[in-house]
């Protein structure tokens, strides 16, 4: 079997076009509901996005520079600088992005656990049925 | 060379945790909202999410048991093809997701623009 055919190629950049795209559209998104609503769980969603945006930004200008493929083994300035880097970066956008999702999920599970709003009340328990 | 010194070993092995626990907490977040707005956007979210942390565990745990040098044979291919094609999928979902949250974000931006309009203005 070959591990080099133009199927694989393709899907290898359409999975990175799409991850980009995502963190792109996810940014803008955040940033926008952010704005809108001052809410700052949007901020470190915003936050976490962007940096992630910036780090896959690095790595598609890398592969574009290296001709498609991009190593750890790589030894021009940029790639190190990279590699060496990556990592850290990596974390602190989880770690933003896991505060981010903990403070909206506290939020929704609140919301959740509370009755809706236009339920009707509880029925009083009636006295002669239940008393047989 | 300094990319394979301890720390930066286990800062990888924290970032990769991390991802992991972001992806699941995304997920998990997202179903929930789903749950309570019943909105479409945030189902394609959570699903895009969770495409994603399974992707994501299986590579770390297949990369974990044969140390980085998958062997060739039935986990190859699925490496090869599966792995790419499901990340697209995943990909494709967020974009929907985002797509539909923002749509909705940006009448809501309006709507409040239009309804407070600056003194500049």
């Amino acid at each position: 079997m070959s591990y080099q055919n133009p199927l694989i190629e393709l899907l290898r950049h359409g999975a990175t076009i799409t991850g980009f795209v995502a963190y792109l559209i996810g940014f803008a998104v955040f940033v926008l509901v952010w704005r809108l609503t001052r809410d700052r769980a949007y901020f470190f969603l915003g936050l976490g996005f962007a940096l992630a945006l910036a780090s896959r930004s690095i790595f598609l200008l890398l592969t574009l520079i290296g001709g498609g493929r991009v190593s750890r083994r790589s030894t021009d300035d940029l790639s190190v600088v990279y590699f060496l880097l990556s990592p850290y970066v990596s974390l602190i956008c989880s770690l933003l992005l896991i505060i981010g999702f903990a403070i909206l999920g506290r939020r929704a599970i609140k919301t959740f656990k509370s009755p809706p709003l236009n339920s009707p009340p509880p029925l009083p328990a009636t006295s002669g049925s239940e008393e047989s | 060379m300094p990319i394979d010194d301890p720390l930066t070993q286990l800062v990888r092995h924290l970032s990769q945790a991390a991802g992991l626990l972001a992806y699941l907490s995304g997920f998990c977040v997202f179903m929930l909202i789903h749950r309570i707005t019943k909105d479409q956007g945030y189902l394609l979210l959570s699903m895009g999410f969770l495409i994603h942390f399974l992707l994501m565990l299986i590579s770390y745990v297949i990369m974990q048991l044969f140390n980085r040098a998958i062997p060739p044979g039935i986990i190859m291919p699925i490496f090869l093809y599966l792995f790419p094609f499901l990340q697209v999928l995943g990909g494709i979902l967020l974009i929907a997701g985002f797509i539909k949250l923002g749509m909705r974000a940006t009448k809501r931006f309006r709507r409040s623009a239009e309804a407070n309009p600056s003194p500049s203005s």
